[in-house]
């Protein structure tokens, strides 16, 4: 190594890089870090189920089951007591008297005034969940609603209300453009009951970093942020929104654990309009950050 | 319990992250270079730590999501990352670009791909280009990283300016560099970018 040959000083990063280097040799050399491999261990493989998962201490029963026989033997006792006297004093005999009368015409008028007309039935499993004025759908395993080539959720009108039960297009209003920074357009839509979208014919993923193009697409519905979720398409292509990757794969998904986007099958890559050379079809592209990795194929493919 | 040992002689390669035996050793075998990754991304070796751990933590709750077929060390550096970008948000001290993000994914992923593979790990490249450094800037670099030194003490003990010993561990840093890229051979990494990373924008 000779200290006097023409290197460039590092970039900042590099730089930086090496120092983290630097700094974990000397803490550590080439061992472990020990404790840290302890922490997350016990976090992960090694969690005991007690801790990671919690349980309310049971609470000891307030009545014991001598407690709940005492009591029905109490019962039993002031019952019998009760039909004795209700025997001698003559109450209970065929003939009601006057009070008895009145109070059953208070209870039916009651029940009559609360019913009021007639009404058709509602099940009451769907009123409960359903805020005032807010229309709800009966869960169903899937539904199929035509929508135009050029929707997009943020700028559709909602459509009248609809006869059929099952979701349709309006329920997909939590993609709206303000709530998040994507928006999908497609032929078709179906919902599932494992709460994923799969969205079908000429389907268009914009975002601000990219827009992506697919045949088939399946997302997880959203959460409250404006975070994409976990999507997969099917022969899709991706198209950085400044033109400076473009690439066209069997399968291109979006991993929100990692947040990258994981295109499979790669035919094509072109960078700056420079078509990559690839050695095979099976290559995976990860793309992050500003960059991507052409990952090879690292585990085993029959595993 | 798995204790943090190699338990297999398993190839890494296969290691399945989704078995917690191979779990643990993925652990093992990853840890150190995220570490690297993560403290110059965040400069502080604490936080690198706690980053390094919840990202693990993260990755083995989310292990059914990951795909088998991929890389476990780019999905897991992934996590690194975006535990990073969380943590920088709220502590933004100093400016860090997309591109100096890719220089630095850059290297870590081929040190990690050594480790992976059975070659020469980082630190044992790092071992050979210290002893190869030239005495000056070897002192510099045993004075303020090995000892703990701060720039004003290893400038008092080595009898130069404080500017002079600045200098010396940039240029030091410099040549390591270049050695450990020798040694690691990256050219035949299996993780590899087609072009150098630029500031490209982000996608």
């Amino acid at each position: 190594m000779n200290p006097d040959s023409h290197s460039k000083d590092l970039n900042p990063a590099q730089d930086r890089l090496m120092d983290a280097l630097l700094a974990e040799d000397a803490r550590l050399g080439k061992g472990r870090d020990q404790e840290l491999i302890n922490s997350i261990l016990l976090n992960t493989v090694n969690a005991p189920v007690d801790i990671t998962r919690h349980q309310p201490f049971a609470r000891p029963p307030i009545f014991t089951t001598a407690d709940w026989l005492k009591m029905a033997a109490a019962v039993f006792a002031i019952a019998s007591l009760s039909v004795v006297w209700l025997n001698k004093s003559g109450a209970g005999k065929t003939q009601a008297s006057p009070k008895q009368k009145e109070i059953f015409f208070v209870v039916n008028y009651l029940d009559d005034h609360q019913a009021g007309p007639a009404q058709p039935r509602v099940d009451r499993k769907v009123l409960l969940s359903a805020a005032p004025g807010e229309k709800r759908f009966l869960p169903v395993t899937s539904n199929v609603t035509k929508s135009v080539s050029t929707f997009e959720f943020a700028q559709i009108d909602l459509a009248p209300p609809s006869t059929e039960f099952g979701p349709s297009i309006n329920d997909l209003s939590f993609l709206s453009a303000n709530k998040t920074s994507f928006k999908v357009a497609a032929n078709a839509t179906t919902h599932t009951t494992e709460g994923k979208v799969v969205y079908s014919g000429d389907v268009k993923l914009k975002h601000n970093d990219f827009e992506l193009t697919a045949d088939s697409l399946v997302m997880d519905k959203p959460g409250d942020s404006s975070e994409v979720p976990l999507f997969k398409a099917l022969n899709a292509t991706l198209v950085q929104r400044t033109g400076a990757y473009q690439t066209a794969a069997d399968a291109i998904s979006f991993d929100p654990v990692s947040g990258e986007l994981v295109a499979k099958g790669v035919h094509h890559l072109l960078d700056h309009g420079v078509e990559q050379v690839l050695e095979n079809q099976a290559l995976i592209v990860v793309f992050n950050a500003n960059q991507y990795i052409i990952e090879e194929r690292y585990a085993s493919p029959n595993r | 319990m798995y204790l943090g040992k190699a338990i297999t002689e398993k190839d890494p390669s296969l290691l399945d992250p989704k078995n917690p035996a191979e779990f643990a050793e993925l652990v093992n075998l990853h840890h150190r270079e995220l570490l690297i990754y993560a403290r110059a991304l965040t400069q502080e070796t604490n936080i690198a730590r706690d980053i390094v751990q919840e990202a693990f933590i993260v990755a083995y709750e989310k292990v059914n999501t990951f795909d088998v077929t991929r890389d476990f060390s780019t999905w897991v550096r992934g996590i690194v990352r975006n535990k990073w970008r969380e943590w920088y948000r709220k502590n933004k001290r100093y400016e860090f670009t997309d591109s100096d993000l890719s220089l630095i994914e850059y290297d870590v992923s081929a040190w990690q791909s050594e480790r992976a593979t059975g070659n020469s790990n980082v630190f044992e490249a790092l071992e050979l280009c210290l002893e190869r450094l030239p005495e000056n800037l070897r002192e510099a670099i045993q004075a303020f990283y090995y000892e703990g030194q701060s720039g004003d003490e290893a400038s008092e003990s080595l009898g130069v300016a404080p500017a002079a010993i600045r200098k010396r561990l940039q240029r030091a840093r410099t040549l390591l560099k270049e050695c450990v890229d020798g040694k690691l051979g990256k050219e035949g990494h299996a993780l590899s970018f087609d072009r150098p990373p630029s500031s490209n924008p982000k996608i």
